[in-house]
């Protein structure tokens, strides 16, 4: 990617001047005359001596008309070619120029296009000009449809004279801001290049309005919240209008969950609710004694309200998914729904109950951090290369709260899910009073070996028996829970794998990559099935859908694409008004109707996948959001963030005022400051003591997990 | 070409911002890898190229920061970049202590790498670092329905953020709140009922006679559970009393100083600080300047109780052991604590017109100091004390005779309030009395060893050495041992202590008709070491310090006690200070 050295440093200096050969001594005079003109009197002199002409000539044809319009007018019909030639260089360097400065070359591109082809219409170079139009149109489709379609009419001088739209064009320039390295950068690029006759379209169009050092503003102003801010943004990286975005969101999907699992699932619920009440007892008093039978009646209460959602899902057709589908655990799934009776409603603001795991002794070394499905291990990423495994079971459940009065104690929360299995706690050492002061079992703790760079991102299959990581040195591992051992090392990526995400069933996995590709892999083949490109700039992260036919990934260029996995297509663009800076992370509800996603923008954004619209921007933290996850009936949304909080959102009150774009904008104009008016949708705001919070979640039970690595700010 | 590109922007504005790589850079760096003239035109080349592969570097390496969750850069980061840019990576910059560039001095622009060099032998004589720690994990609630218990792995509630975390409650609220130290409603509800209980749940036997059950009870278990006791468990045994400490610690002092004459609220006061003590989360530390006072007053204060009959001396003996705790947890950390403390006992105890009750406090807590603290505080002035005890305790026998023989005249009230007095009196000097021998034989025969460099101690059951009859006492009259048992104990509670007189009740009619004798028959010494009791008190009484020759109570009953005892103190009242006095040994 060392691109332009590779390319721009081989001296090819031939374009302009050779082009303009034709009418050398024409030139030449023209030349001098110019230079006359200007007042380059010793230049003018030099020139003379060195062609030798008579004083006498200089004074010939241009002196009436004036040299300037002449000067253009012949460097113009002579480079006609060069001019296309040179517009495809300068593109292409542009597109392999470094990252950060992208957006604001990219901006360059347009009135540079319109200026070439307006140029070379003008020299009546009629196949030029259509094959240069044609060439270059596609990059500018999306944004520029209206203005293209007006250009492609103009095909001829006359036309462009009569045309008020080329008038505008040839007499205006285009006002282009533009930061001073990139500035610097694009004349750099064009001198070495030599590429003159864009240099002069370049005056003559555009004007260059230097703003500032550094690229892109919307992200460092702290205003980045703003809609237009954002808009902007997204459009530098994309160079896609609105207008095109909805366009490209239009196609039909089936955005209901998987409609098999969902008969499974049904299939259990109706079996364990048919069976007699002794068996059930029996059962429950396997699982927890007294706790569960009280879980039992929570459960039943909580039935209408879990039916409502998916209630709502079902009017979306629950599509049978079009990959086709592994074998589905019949006893996994029995569990799940097992545990989902135990699950309490969240519906109605109700306050969160958030246990949270510190990992000591890891500060500055913790890269990523997953929760198993079933919430009894911890699996973390450490840049030492290794994964470590924390069996959150077997060292024992949270500490009962001891500063509760007595009194509280039967308004325990009923949320005790996986991760509390025994409720007396062994591993409760009272009266430590620091942090460091509490280490655990060596029992508890599995490493795992394998990687050579720092593990990026973990993720778990549905049953627990596999954890997928992926690394800086391009790998994927897949670890056996039960084996601890690699049991496969898939390598297709050639740079850091960002992202890793277990398809809902199991089997299929996909990774995120710097290679700006999303890859989506079967467990049983070395090589990827799929490959999904599209992406302008590194994926960060990725997810699959629930019904496993898409697949959502985050990128650095500021967009989520939503990709169908059979055809390898991208199906959504979620970038309009969306994120001003990288987005971290993505989620999708269990309905599979929302997309929750995270950046560096600390904002935290609800999307509906059916229209590809933005629905809410929460904002609230301070710091880089680094998860997010929907509750199990999609009521609530928690954001784990940098800032060392965690927030709990009120998705359905977020969605009941839904597709008032209008009140959209004031939200967002009141929240960037955060002190105007108290966030709106925000439930809890819970702080961690200097432990930034890498992985949140919600479990089957829907209690909050989450996880860090204790950061005293001063060692 | 030139003067186009010269056109584009406005001219100021390209002067603006210099590129960071300029072409002097280039040349320093040529100069620096041994290339001596470089030519203008490739440095300009060449400076901008090097720009933008150092940004493209840059970028790269902040993406892996990001990914890696930290804020910092590393050199690992930066080398992941080279990699990723098939460089290859900077050596020697990721260890934890990488060199440094420093400024040269006097130069604004001028940088160097810090790099010393190292002695190989050095590094490899120096012991090994510390091992890295294992990462490990703990894990606590960050909330239940919504609220942040108060553990201590959650962040404390009077930072801002942690008070809106509790449901965003109106902000000037919030303000407000972080002035003070915010109590939660249960805590508040909690500290009530135990300063309540303390208040209320006075044990009642305390008031009555039982004294020495009561100290007992205070040392071990209640027999019956009352909320007081259930409050002072749960004080001991709770964790979360640590919020509670500032307030519980206000409340001991609060209670000692606005109950002074009330033993049951001391006794109460100072049950509270030792489960306080006891607790393992309550911090005492930086409230010990509001409990030290509060806990020397019990143990040195004048007066104590209402009634005289009570029993404070358990108090006091109790306050001191608390003193003692507090002495041995906190010591360290306040070397001046325990000399401070010292400093003020010993200043009561020299006082003479300190009453006794004070006395008996300060020796009962230097005592449980420890022996060092006997054998360099106390020991020194013990013998010079105890003699003036016994001449206060000879003087307290002799006033009180008269009333015997005077006509009781004066109103009955009135005689017994004088009797009430002298009882009182002479309780306290025999039970001060008792108690500096105690320490005495205690300081000889328990923990004499640690500061004997000489001859062991005789055994108690032995036979005292024998004594030349040059080291008698001027009597001259040879101790008899054996066969005239009595005789010589007769003398040596004559000779030696008004204890012994006052257990011994026919020698010490004997002797207080001669108090001249007694004195005489001390032989004080200015040792500052004292090897064995004789260099102490003189070479007899040895034997007289056995607990069967002296302390049996029977001796007393079978005595002709009323022919020469004072009536006041009757047979009884003396009877029952010898057994208490008897506890002590």
């Amino acid at each position: 990617m060392c691109v332009m050295s590779d390319k721009g440093r081989a001296p090819d200096r031939r374009p302009a001047h050779a082009a303009a050969a034709p009418s050398e001594g024409a030139l030449d005079e023209l030349v001098l005359h110019h230079l006359r003109s200007r007042g380059y009197m010793q230049s003018a002199s030099a020139l003379e001596r060195e062609l030798q002409l008579a004083p006498s000539a200089a004074a010939a044809p241009f002196a009436v008309e004036g040299t300037r319009p002449a000067l253009s007018k012949l460097l113009i019909t002579a480079a006609a070619p060069a001019i296309a030639q040179n517009y495809g260089e300068l593109r292409d360097w542009v597109e392999t120029c470094l990252d950060a400065y992208k957006p604001e070359l990219r901006r360059v591109l347009f009135p540079l296009f319109v200026g070439c082809y307006l140029s070379i219409v003008r020299s009546s170079e009629r196949e030029v000009a259509s094959h240069f139009f044609n060439q270059f149109r596609e990059d500018h489709a999306l944004a520029h449809r209206a203005e293209l379609n007006a250009l492609s009419q103009l095909t001829s001088a006359e036309q462009l004279d009569a045309s008020p739209i080329a008038r505008r064009v040839e007499s205006d320039r285009w006002e282009v801001p533009i930061s001073a390295y990139a500035h610097a950068l694009l004349l750099h690029a064009v001198h070495s290049r030599g590429l003159a006759p864009l240099l002069h379209t370049l005056n003559q169009r555009v004007r260059l309005v230097r703003h500032r050092a550094h690229p892109d503003p919307s992200v460092d102003d702290g205003q980045a919240g703003s809609g237009t801010a954002a808009a902007a943004a997204a459009h530098l990286w994309l160079g896609i209008s609105d207008a095109a975005i909805e366009e490209a969101n239009q196609s039909e999907q089936a955005w209901g969950p998987l409609e098999m699992l969902e008969v499974v699932h049904k299939r259990f619920s109706a079996a364990r609710a048919d069976d007699a009440a002794a068996e059930d007892a029996a059962e429950e008093e396997a699982v927890g004694g007294e706790e569960g039978r009280g879980e039992k009646q929570r459960g039943k209460k909580r039935k209408p309200a879990a039916a409502a959602p998916e209630a709502g899902g079902s009017l979306v057709s629950n599509a049978a998914s079009r990959v086709p589908l592994p074998p589905v655990d019949e006893r996994v799934e029995k569990e799940i729904v097992k545990e989902s009776r135990r699950c309490v409603s969240l519906v109605g603001r109700k306050p969160p109950t958030a246990a949270f795991v510190t990992v000591l002794d890891a500060a500055g070394m913790l890269c990523s951090a997953v929760f198993s499905s079933d919430s009894t291990i911890l699996a973390c990423g450490f840049s030492d290369s290794q994964v470590r495994l924390y069996l959150l079971k077997e060292a024992g459940p949270p500490k009962k709260k001891k500063a509760q009065p007595p009194k509280e104690a039967p308004a325990e929360p009923p949320a005790e899910g996986a991760a509390e299995g025994a409720p007396d706690a062994t591993a409760v050492v009272e009266g430590t009073t620091s942090m460091e002061g509490e280490a655990t079992s060596v029992a508890a703790t599995v490493c795992l070996r394998g990687h050579a760079g720092p593990v990026y991102s973990l993720s778990f299959s549905r049953d627990d028996t596999i954890l997928l990581s992926c690394s800086q040195d391009g790998t994927v591992r897949l670890w056996g829970i039960a084996q601890r051992a690699c049991l496969v090392c898939y390598q297709a990526h050639a740079a850091p794998v960002w992202g890793v995400a277990f398809a809902p069933l199991g089997s299929y996995f996909a990774t995120a990559s710097h290679d700006r590709t999303v890859r989506v892999w079967c467990v049983n083949s070395l090589q990827p099935l799929r490959l999904l490109v599209g992406h302008l700039a590194d994926v960060r992260c990725c997810c699959f859908h629930p019904n496993l036919s898409l697949l959502a990934s985050g990128s650095d260029d500021l967009s989520i694409r939503i990709w169908d996995v059979q055809d390898a297509k991208c199906v959504r663009i979620l970038c309009k008004d969306g994120h001003s800076a990288a987005v971290t992370c993505v989620a999708i509800s269990n309905d599979g109707q929302l997309l929750a996603s995270g950046g560096s923008d600390k904002a935290v954004l609800v999307w509906r996948l059916s229209s590809g619209c933005l629905l809410r921007r929460l904002r609230v933290h301070t710091g880089t959001v680094w998860s997010v996850g929907f509750s199990q009936e999609s009521a609530q949304l928690v954001s784990g963030s940098a800032d060392c909080s965690i927030a709990v959102w009120d998705v359905v009150g977020a969605m009941s005022s839904e597709e008032t774009p209008h009140e959209l904008q004031a939200d967002t104009a009141q929240a960037p400051d955060g002190v105007a008016k108290e966030t709106p949708y925000l439930i809890s705001r819970l702080y961690t003591k200097e432990t930034p919070v890498l992985a949140s979640r919600f479990t089957r039970t829907n209690l909050v997990l989450a996880a860090g690595a204790f950061s005293p700010r001063k060692k | 070409m030139a003067s186009e590109a010269h056109a584009t922007p406005p001219p100021s504005d390209s002067r603006a911002a210099p590129p960071l790589i300029s072409r002097d850079t280039i040349k320093t760096i040529a100069q620096s890898v041994g290339i001596a003239h470089l030519k203008d035109d490739v440095a300009d080349a060449l400076a901008p190229d090097v720009e933008f592969r150092l940004r493209d570097v840059i970028a790269q390496a902040l993406k892996f920061m990001a990914h890696g969750r930290r804020e910092r850069l590393t050199a690992d980061d930066v080398n992941f970049a080279l990699r990723l840019r098939h460089a290859e990576p900077l050596y020697g910059f990721s260890a934890a202590d990488p060199p440094r560039f420093c400024r040269a001095g006097g130069h604004a622009d001028v940088y160097f790498l810090d790099d010393p060099e190292i002695n190989l032998s050095d590094v490899m004589s120096e012991p090994l670092p510390p091992a890295p720690r294992e990462p490990s994990f703990s894990t606590h609630w960050l909330a239940v329905n919504g609220v942040q218990p108060s553990v201590p792995e959650n962040p404390t509630l009077e930072r801002g953020g942690g008070k809106r975390a509790r449901g965003g409650e109106a902000a000037e609220v919030e303000v407000v709140a972080l002035a003070r130290h915010a109590l939660t409603e249960e805590e508040q509800a909690w500290l009530e009922r135990i300063t309540s209980a303390v208040r209320d749940g006075v044990p009642s036997s305390s008031r009555g006679d039982g004294e020495t059950q009561d100290a007992q009870r205070f040392i071990k278990k209640p027999r019956t559970v009352s909320p007081f006791d259930i409050a002072l468990r749960a004080v001991a045994k709770d964790s979360s009393t640590h919020a509670l400490s500032p307030h519980l610690s206000y409340f001991v002092a609060s209670e000692v100083n606005s109950n002074l004459r009330c033993l049951p609220r001391l006794v109460s006061a100072m049950r509270l600080l030792h489960a306080m003590l006891q607790s393992l989360t309550v911090d005492l530390e930086p409230y010990l300047a509001q409990i030290m006072p509060a806990v020397l007053t019990c143990i040195v204060g004048k007066q104590l109780c209402a009634l005289p009959h009570e029993d404070h001396w358990a108090l006091r003996r109790t306050a001191a052991g608390l003193v003692c705790i507090v002495v041995s947890r906190f010591g360290e950390r306040y070397p001046t604590l325990q000399e401070r403390l010292t400093k003020t006992l010993l200043a009561v105890l020299r006082d003479p017109t300190k009453p006794l009750t004070s006395h008996y406090g300060a020796i009962v807590c230097l005592q449980m100091l420890g022996p060092m603290a006997v054998h360099t505080l106390l020991m020194p002035s013990m013998a010079t004390y105890v003699h003036s005890l016994e001449e206060q305790l000879h003087s307290a026998l002799v006033s009180s005779e008269p009333p015997a023989a005077a006509a009781d005249r004066g109103n009955a009230q009135a005689r017994s309030e004088r009797k009430r007095k002298q009882q009182e009196k002479l309780e306290a000097i025999l039970r001060l009395h008792g108690l500096a021998l105690h320490v005495c034989c205690t300081y000889f025969f328990v923990h004499g060893a640690m500061f004997n460099t000489g001859a062991p101690l005789p055994p108690l059951s032995s036979k005292p050495p024998a004594v030349s009859s040059s080291s008698l006492a001027p009597g001259g009259v040879p101790l008899a041992r054996g066969g005239g048992k009595k005789a010589a104990a007769a003398r040596a509670v004559g000779a030696a202590s008004g204890a012994t007189g006052a257990k011994d009740p026919p020698s010490a009619t004997e002797q207080l008709s001669a108090p001249a004798a007694t004195s005489a028959g001390l032989q004080l010494r200015p040792a500052t070491s004292y090897q064995t009791l004789e260099d102490c008190f003189g070479p007899e009484p040895l034997m007289s310090f056995t607990r069967a020759t002296l302390w049996k109570p029977t001796e007393v009953v079978e005595r002709p006690v009323n022919s020469t005892l004072p009536q006041a103190l009757s047979q009884r009242h003396l009877s029952r200070a010898y057994s208490l006095l008897d506890a002590f040994i």
